[in-house]
């Protein structure tokens, strides 16, 4: 695995610390969430138990009741409803079985005044006619208070029919309107009358001066109408007020979602005032992204309501405490709001306290909050330098290798300079190591290369000697067994002095390589010339030459000299390794504007493994056992003389396995 | 009286070698390990030839001193290097200082002795007054065999023994081509076909000289060489 992808996976391991630092973020939110919870659960308890003890009216007998809305304006009593608008929540409706006839009451009252709508759907209208008796066997509502029992009736729109109250009385208390599907009837009552409870019914009678209603819709009992208590709604207690933790927004709501009574304000507008500035805006992000609990759509929960119906309180309604969250109005906040039942499964209705806090708990710990950012930040800068250093690292180290890889050519020559680092480091250090050894290794392949011509030139002196005393030996007149041992002796001689020309040959090629002169001459007229040469060897006595060449010529800048003792290795190699009756193919062609000069011919392949060796010095592919010593130095020739020409020399077995091949590319001297 | 040749060769046992062989073909040898007995013997007596290695023990190239100095006393005195450095350059240097030849140590006892016999008749048939000695003849070339002379346009050329054998060899029958094995025969030289290469280079350079026009020697790629027709 390369270093980069090591040093990623450490960085990985780096990663580890923000990961667990969010967690711990989250754990910590979690936990004091969690607190914050349990604080104003505790306070909602408290409170709801202190309500029951202040407000005794809250537990009331009885679960049937009517609630009017306390109202800071006026209601005119004149048949038209559009000022009770605001108040269409508050209707309490009653149904007969048919669903034939529906009453919608809905309750108001200001210091002066108990205001009544009832909204009657009748299929059959019977209004009343004839006096006040008449009343009594039409479609009617009847109102019971403590002290008066009404009739009231719609006959058109306008003032309503009233009755059962003191003559004089009832002016302008009533108002009503009609339509074909039912009636409306608007009644106010002055508070003086006591009106601490409150009977109210619809009564629809089948025909016209019927004795007996087919219906009867209401505060009913036994088909009778009773009254039930009446309690106000929307009562602002100050009382409560005192305990409620700061910020709290508390409501009372009865068992039938009505909200009774409210106090406190929660902190939200306050909130938007302030400033926007980045650090809450990365809290409020950091927030909203990843740790923000399923929140509650905040629309049931908005301050004006008449009624309440919310996830905590419903629940709240069936005896057990509920926590929600929803976002606040602004952006930075939430809201927690809390419902207790009051009572033990909530018979006397709920408590719902709400407060604001900020979006990120943690913060409200200011210090906490600080060190967790830091931190975060901190890791994530360390990261990214860590990560920018180990790239960095694996790019130095990477340079270093692919400058190793390229220092040495194929032959063991040092290809230019090692780029030596200055870095007072490691791979610093390592570079220049690096550096000197393959000063080293250059040295030595420089000795190697030229031990060969220095060991011939230093050996040529000896052999003189032995030759020129085998010489003189020979002249002298030897006896018969004496003969053969000198004989045997030069022939050794003989044998050592072809591996020492051979020895030197290369060393001299590379010399006359050097000394090289460019001409321009027609490579085709070459190669023709050079195989009817080849042709006449007594090598080639039985083996067929061909020779394909272009047809025009082909004007090389080259060294012909060099190019034949080249070509001469090649044939030579080749007709070696050919069998009897056997080919040879010399072939000149144009590949791309470059001349390739090729020779193929009939034979055992080349062994894989030394193709790439083929053409260095002292490599032979022969099998031992000839009788002429083989130094391997023939390719390594014809390789100094491709290269001279800009090409290099290639070597490889016929596609179908008969023989071999050995090319050149020729692209020309300089 | 016999014939007068010194060798100065710091390696004792090839001295010896060749002395041996010299003197059994009955001519006098005086041999010398270094350039300074040699020179103090050679202010006494010149001898009629002199043998010189190139390299003369702690002197790299002492022999080329040795030979300067000689030519500069005698502009006729024969001269070969006999010397195991076989670079075109050495030989080149050699020769450009006027020795005669130049033989690597590879060469026979055999082979030298032909080589120091030919010098001998060269310089005998220079002393001699131009007779009706073998004359070869081709346009401008004139080489005397005898005296082994070559001239082109009437002009000496100064050619080295093997090199007169290599232009004697192909102008002898113009528009043969000569092999490089033919030529080294020719030249009684045992050196490699690469050195035939360069004795046709420098062969070339000194017909140029004389002649800037000259292009009697073709080159035949593969084949070998021949001498225009």
């Amino acid at each position: 695995m390369p270093l980069r992808f090591k040093l990623l996976l450490i960085l990985l391991l780096a990663a580890v610390f923000p990961v667990a630092g969010f967690r711990f973020i989250e754990q910590m939110e979690a936990t004091l969430r969690l607190a914050n919870e349990q604080a104003l659960l505790a306070s909602g308890q408290a409170i709801g138990k202190a309500l029951l003890v202040m407000d005794p009216k809250l537990a009331a007998e009885g679960r049937e009741r009517l609630y009017a809305r306390e109202i800071n304006f006026a209601l005119s009593v004149d048949g038209y409803v559009g000022d009770w608008r605001e108040l269409e929540d508050l209707a309490r409706e009653y149904q007969d079985r048919d669903r034939q006839l529906t009453l919608r009451v809905f309750l108001a009252r200001d210091p002066h005044w108990l205001y009544l709508r009832a909204d009657v759907r009748d299929r059959s209208p019977v209004p009343p006619e004839g006096d006040d008796a008449a009343l009594e066997r039409a479609d009617r509502v009847e109102i019971l208070t403590d002290q008066y029992r009404l009739l009231l009736a719609c006959e058109r729109q306008g003032p309503a029919r009233l009755a059962g109250l003191p003559r004089g009385m009832n002016a302008g208390l009533a108002a009503c309107d009609r339509d074909p599907n039912g009636y409306r009837i608007e009644l106010r009552m002055p508070t003086s009358w006591a009106l601490s409870r409150l009977g109210i019914a619809a009564i629809d009678v089948p025909v016209p001066g019927a004795d007996l209603p087919r219906a009867l819709i209401g505060t009913v009992q036994n088909g009778r109408v009773v009254s039930v208590p009446l309690q106000g709604t929307g009562v602002q207690l100050p009382g409560l007020i005192a305990l409620l933790p700061e910020g709290t927004r508390a409501r009372v709501i009865s068992p039938d979602r009505y909200v009774l009574a409210q106090a406190g304000v929660l902190y939200e507008a306050a909130q938007q005032a302030q400033r926007e500035t980045f650090q809450r805006w990365l809290r409020a992000t950091v927030y909203r992204l990843m740790l923000a609990p399923a929140f509650t759509d905040p629309a049931p929960y908005r301050g004006d309501l008449l009624r309440l119906e919310t996830t905590e309180t419903e629940a709240a309604l069936r005896g057990e405490s509920a926590v929600g969250w929803r976002p606040a109005s602004t952006q930075h906040s939430v809201v927690l709001s809390a419902a207790v039942p009051l009572g033990g499964k909530g018979e006397f209705g709920a408590l719902l306290l709400e407060r604001t806090s900020d979006t990120l708990l943690l913060w409200t710990n200011r210090g906490l909050g600080g060190l967790l950012l830091g931190g975060l930040i901190t890791v994530l800068i360390a990261s990214a330098v860590l990560f920018g250093y180990a790239g960095y690292l694996s790019y130095r180290i990477r340079r270093l290798r692919t400058a190793a890889e390229t220092a040495l050519s194929s032959d063991g020559k040092l290809r230019g300079r090692f780029p030596r680092s200055k870095a007072h480091d490691d791979v610093g250090e390592l570079s220049r190591a690096f550096a000197r050894l393959l000063d080293q290794i250059g040295e030595y392949n420089e000795y190697l290369r030229s031990l060969a011509s220095k060991l011939s030139h230093e050996l040529a002196t000896p052999l003189a000697m032995v030759k020129g005393s085998l010489d003189n030996l020979e002249l002298l007149h030897l006896p018969e067994q004496a003969r053969t041992y000198s004989e045997r002796a030069r022939s050794g001689v003989e044998r050592l002095g072809y591996i020492l020309r051979a020895m030197s040959e290369a060393n001299r090629i590379e010399r006359a390589i050097d000394q090289a002169e460019a001409e321009r001459f027609d490579l085709r007229a070459f190669v023709t010339g050079a195989v009817a040469a080849y042709r006449d060897l007594p090598a080639a006595r039985n083996k067929r030459i061909e020779c394909l060449v272009p047809e025009q010529a082909v004007m090389l800048m080259g060294a012909p000299e060099l190019l034949h003792q080249a070509l001469d290795k090649l044939v030579d190699n080749a007709l070696s390794f050919t069998p009897e009756q056997g080919w040879i193919r010399i072939e000149l062609r144009m590949v791309e504007q470059i001349p390739r000069l090729s020779v193929s011919n009939q034979g055992p392949p080349l062994p894989s493994r030394m193709q790439e060796q083929l053409f260095q010095s002292m490599v032979s592919v022969r099998e031992r056992g000839d009788n002429t010593p083989h130094l391997g130095l023939g390719l390594f020739i014809v390789r100094l003389v491709s290269e001279l020409h800009g090409g290099l020399p290639q070597a490889g077995n016929l596609p179908n396995g008969e023989g071999v091949y050995f090319e050149l590319h020729l692209p020309g001297m300089l | 009286m016999p014939r007068l040749i010194a060798i100065v060769e710091d390696e004792p046992t090839i001295r010896a070698n060749y002395t041996d062989a010299l003197k059994r073909y009955g001519y006098e040898v005086n041999a010398y390990g270094n350039r300074r007995t040699a020179e103090a013997a050679f202010a006494l007596r010149l001898p009629d030839l002199v043998l010189i290695d190139v390299g003369l023990g702690d002197e790299p190239e002492g022999g080329f001193d040795l030979c300067r100095n000689l030519r500069a006393r005698s502009a006729t005195l024969p001269m070969m290097f006999l010397s195991a450095r076989d670079s075109d350059f050495d030989i080149i240097s050699g020769l450009r200082l006027g020795a005669d030849d130049y033989l690597t140590k590879e060469i026979s006892l055999p082979q030298l002795l032909a080589r120091i016999v030919t010098l001998f008749r060269r310089v005998e048939a220079l002393r001699q007054p131009p007779g009706q000695e073998e004359m070869l003849e081709h346009g401008p070339l004139r080489l005397a065999s005898e005296r082994m002379e070559c001239h082109w346009n009437g002009q000496l050329v100064e050619l080295t023994l093997t090199e007169f054998w290599i232009v004697h060899a192909m102008a002898r029958y113009p528009g043969h081509v000569k092999n490089r094995a033919q030529l080294m025969n020719a030249a009684q030289v045992l050196v490699d076909e690469a050195t035939i290469t360069s004795h046709i280079k420098r062969i070339r350079k000194k017909f140029l000289a004389i002649d800037p026009d000259f292009d009697a020697v073709d080159t035949m790629h593969g084949v070998g060489y021949r001498w225009k027709p």
